[in-house]
């Protein structure tokens, strides 16, 4: 066998090694309900915005302090705190896409996406303060 | 019975429709004379030269239909012709002008429309010097210009719709709204959605040609392979194909940075790169294109490698269309941010087809020519720079599928959860994730980057000279790493290493350019882009592991995010400061003053700049040492939305940038109804005094330019002409207007927002000559922002590695433009 061939061989071999560890990283999407279970780890939690409940963001409080009512898939509503500025059109959001954990019933979240109605198309997203 | 409507101009989309299908015919028929001629080359080569003829003639009406379609497209939408749909959801009356590209291309047909037109213009090259290579792959090129152009003829065949045309009509495109039914309905629709603010930027002119230019060039690397298996001659295509391959990795190189300097400005990633689907999509085809530019000088110069060049040059393009499948069709879903979602759910099957086509006629010219094609036998030294050039490209390869197959989740995932049962998700930290992979591909590059030029092609003979080169270079770059390590606190063993083959990379090809080959410039291509290539990872490293949040929020509690210390809870919750107007809070060196808004309202929607000023003071004299202003903007409550848009501003250093923008800011809707207004009554030239400044009352005036006086039949209005001013001088004027309607009086606020105040006019004395105003300061508790403020170090290695980088690709084709040409 050619010695290029066995280099290149070793290579893709510790390359689908690398992959397949990987997938350890990549989280789930979970429900409020299911990421309870497993408290204190990262999940993905699709909902909507629960708009029958108040919003809070005061920075003249907490300026790194935004909490909200969201329903996830399954309707189950929970409190959710977002360490950031409240986002943009954060009213019109039609889809959540967040990033958190469970603790203590309510859902810290890291980042939010947003998908708003088209009126312009671009979905937005917010990402709370993580240091660099 | 049918509707007839008023007002509309069918002309231009009339036009534009026909000129859509024209090019589609005439790069068919291009298309088919382009087979004939290949058909008849060896057997009648005068049928072949009449045939030549003919497809030369009806590629350049193909193209000139290209242009002409360009041109009415920007017509529709110069003009504002809103009875298009195009026109009426991306541009609007108050755009300016320089944006009216942007909104060309900010819609899926639009860019479409733009890659096209460049294909256009990049083949009159090949038929200018294609000379033996014309034919086949003008083919290649015609092929996808027709899938391009189905893609944008918009034409039902039954139910089924084939491609959007940019020149649909509005009033088509939504026909159940009640609007369309009123023959006059052009007269409701005065003006069009406008361009997102977002893409409000001298970024969304430029960065998107760039990046087609590049896009389109990928193009001809897989024609020209394309080409030599299907003519099955393996020699003369090499220099055209080097050529068009040097140019593509230096413009869609310039176009991925573009995008890249894009993010770094609006912030909007946070950073400069940020792994985003759309972005990973660019970057792939791109490292594919410099994978096959280093098997083809493999080629070149021993014979070796052709089959895999063949294969980097057929897989990058098929990655191009893959790319646009993944960021046009909506896939990607939830895991971008990037625009086109949705919109394009209708081409899903139309780019999987075009896919498909490219895929399968790559991997059938391979294997029906691969035991023809020439290679040499036995295997090629260890110790031979071919060999360690091709070990490079694998790391490419490979670097890539990591990429690709994780940015593709959202593909894979619905087959996953078959065969596993979870949902699964990207990673939570995304950066973290392809950072720590891709730090190992880009370690073993960088180590060959730098020491792979010292070997020679074929054999390399005694090694003894290039151990003592990379000993010293090693050693010294050791040397410094320590150094840096300590100085910048780098933590990571990952980090530590790749620093140190960075600094190599960099030495190595310093040290080759001014010794091997004595600084001559024609030749040097190679190494000044290696050079460039070294210093963007040095900046990359220098600029993400330290970079760093100055607006610390200290004042409040802190929330529990799971991290072990207090420490690290504080760092990870608060990022943002609020600031009261004319308080200022410690970030960093510098104290930061919030001094003001000020909101231009003849902008289209209007932008509000707040004031900041930055102090650096020396600790034991106490005297200022530094100080400037710095004014980030954002758009509030813009075009219906609630809340900001935010664009940062930035003080640039040579050895740091400092990046400042405003995350929240009391809504103005809030601002005006809560305190009261407080009687004064002034005479013409009087000053009248607020907490923060004074208005001059310097005239009355007939014209009336307030924007919140709204004119009814009758009125008798007149404008008080106010100027403030503040401790620094003017800060702009303002007119608050009183009314006569009918038996009443009425009055119009104006307001200053520099000075936090709005005024109106209640009564007007004629006899004292005097007037009655109504003043009203904006509450201090009411008056702040909410503010983020960051530093980038080392940023400019970044950009100048990459600008380094992109001149080396430059270098290297100049000095092969006269090769043997195309």
């Amino acid at each position: 066998m050619k010695k290029s061939s066995i280099i290149v061989l070793v290579l893709i071999a510790v390359t689908i090694g690398v992959i397949v560890s990987s997938f350890g990283s990549f989280s789930t999407y979970e429900t409020f309900a299911s990421a309870a279970e497993k408290p204190g780890n990262t999940f993905v939690v699709m909902g909507t915005l629960d708009k029958g409940q108040a919003m809070e963001y005061d920075p003249k409080v907490d300026a790194n302090k935004f909490v909200f009512y969201a329903k996830d898939q399954k309707g189950k509503p929970l409190r959710v705190i977002f360490n950031g500025t409240k986002p943009q059109d954060f009213e019109r959001s039609e889809q959540l896409v967040m990033t958190g954990f469970v603790k203590d019933n309510e859902f810290h979240c890291e980042k939010i996406q947003m998908k708003c109605p088209s009126k312009y198309e671009n979905d937005q997203v917010v990402v709370a303060n993580k240091p660099a | 019975m049918e509707q007839t409507f008023t007002g509309e101009h069918l002309l231009p989309g009339q036009i534009g429709q026909f000129l859509l299908v024209f090019s589609f015919v005439a790069s068919l028929f291009s298309l088919f004379s382009y087979l004939q001629v290949t058909k008849f080359e060896t057997s009648k080569p005068d049928l072949s030269l009449s045939w030549l003829k003919l497809s030369r003639m009806s590629y350049v009406l193909h193209a000139f239909a290209v242009i002409g379609i360009f041109i009415t497209l920007f017509y529709i939408i110069q003009n504002h012709l809103f009875e298009y749909h195009y026109a009426w959801k991306h541009s609007s009356i108050g755009l300016k002008a320089k944006y009216l590209l942007a909104c060309f291309w900010e819609g899926s047909e639009g860019s479409f429309l733009l890659w096209t037109f460049w294909h256009a213009v990049l083949g009159f090259f090949v038929l200018w010097r294609g000379k033996q290579w014309e034919s086949r792959v003008m083919v290649v090129v015609l092929v996808v210009q027709a899938i391009l152009c189905t893609l944008q003829l918009g034409i039902y065949f039954g139910d089924t719709k084939i491609g959007g045309s940019a020149f649909t009509l509005l009033r088509n495109e939504m026909q159940d709204a009640p609007i369309f039914r009123q023959a006059n309905y052009m007269e409701f629709i005065t003006d069009g959605k406008g361009l997102n603010p977002l893409l409000q930027n001298y970024w969304m002119v430029i960065h998107p040609p760039v990046l087609f230019l590049g896009f389109a060039l990928t193009l001809f690397p897989f024609a020209y392979g394309i080409a030599a298996l299907w003519k099955g001659e393996y020699k003369t295509w090499i220099n055209p194909a080097l050529r068009w391959t040097l140019a593509t990795g230096a413009i869609l190189g310039t176009g991925i940075m573009m995008g890249g300097a894009w993010a770094y400005e609006s912030l909007t990633f946070g950073g400069y790169w940020a792994w985003d689907p759309v972005e990973n999509a660019s970057l792939v085809p791109w490292l594919i294109v410099i994978a096959g530019l280093h098997t083809l000088l493999i080629y070149k110069s021993t014979g070796r490698s052709l089959k895999i060049t063949l294969i980097f040059f057929i897989l990058q393009y098929v990655l191009i269309w893959y790319s646009t499948f993944l960021t046009r069709t909506g896939i990607l879903g939830d895991t971008s941010v990037h625009a086109f979602t949705g919109e394009g759910a209708s081409m899903k099957w139309h780019l999987l087809i075009a896919i498909f086509i490219l895929l399968i006629w790559g991997i059938a010219l391979m294997i029906g020519r691969w035991r023809k094609m020439p290679h040499i036998a036995g295997e090629e030294e260890t110790s031979s720079r071919e060999f360690w050039m091709l070990i490079g490209s694998i790391a490419f390869l490979l670097s890539s599928i990591q990429i690709i197959a994780a940015t593709s989740l959202p593909v894979w995932a619905p087959l996953y959860k078959q065969i596993f049962g979870t949902d699964i998700a990207p990673p939570t930290n995304r950066e973290a994730y392809y950072n720590n992979i891709q730090v190992w591909f880009a370690i073993v590059i960088a180590l060959l980057t730098g020491a792979t030029q010292f070997l020679k092609f074929k054999k390399s003979g005694n090694l003894k000279k290039f151990w003592t080169v990379t000993g010293i270079l090693m050693l010294l770059s050791l040397a410094i790493s320590l150094w840096v390590i300590n100085w910048q606190k780098i933590a990571h063993v990952q980090y530590m290493v790749y620093l140190c083959v960075s600094l190599y990379a960099l030495f190595g090809n310093i040290y080759y350019l001014f010794t091997a080959q004595k600084g001559n410039l024609k030749k040097a291509g190679g190494s000044v882009t290696h050079i460039g290539f070294a210093m963007m990872l040095l900046g990359i490293l220098f600029s993400s592991y330290k970079k760093e949040v100055i607006s610390k929020d200290i004042s409040g509690k802190v929330m529990n995010f799971g991290k072990e210390t207090f420490e690290e809870n504080a760092q990870e919750s608060r990022n943002n400061v609020m600031l009261y107007r004319n308080t200022a809070l410690p970030m960093g060196d510098y104290m930061v003053r919030y001094l003001g808004d000020s909101t231009d309202t003849k902008n289209d929607p209007p932008i509000t700049y707040f004031r900041l000023r930055f102090e650096k003071t020396d600790p034991k004299t106490g005297a200022t040492t530094e100080s400037f202003m710095l004014y980030p903007d954002a758009f509030i409550n813009a075009k219906g939305q609630e809340g900001l848009s935010s664009n940062p501003d930035a003080r640039h250093y040579w050895n740091r940038d400092i990046f400042v923008y405003i995350t929240s800011a009391p809504d103005p809707k809030g601002k005006t109804d809560t305190s009261s207004y407080h009687p004064l009554e002034v005479k013409k030239g009087d000053s009248i005094y607020v907490s923060n400044g004074y208005f001059v009352f310097e005239d009355f005036d007939p014209n009336i330019r307030n924007k919140n006086y709204t004119k009814t039949e009758g009125d008798v209005p007149v404008g008080i002409n106010l100027h403030g001013y503040d401790v620094n001088g003017s800060v702009g004027t303002i007119q608050p207007v009183f009314f006569v309607r009918g038996n009443e009086t009425g009055t119009a606020y104006d307001s200053l927002n520099a000075l936090g105040t709005f005024i109106k006019v209640d009564k007007i004395d004629p006899i004292k000559e005097t007037i009655t105003l109504g003043i009203r300061q904006r509450a201090q508790q009411d008056d702040y922002i909410v503010m983020k403020a960051l530093i980038f170090p080392m940023i400019w290695l970044l950009w100048l590695g990459i600008i380094i980088m992109i001149v080396g690709f430059f270098i290297s084709l100049w000095a092969r433009k006269g090769i043997n040409a195309a």
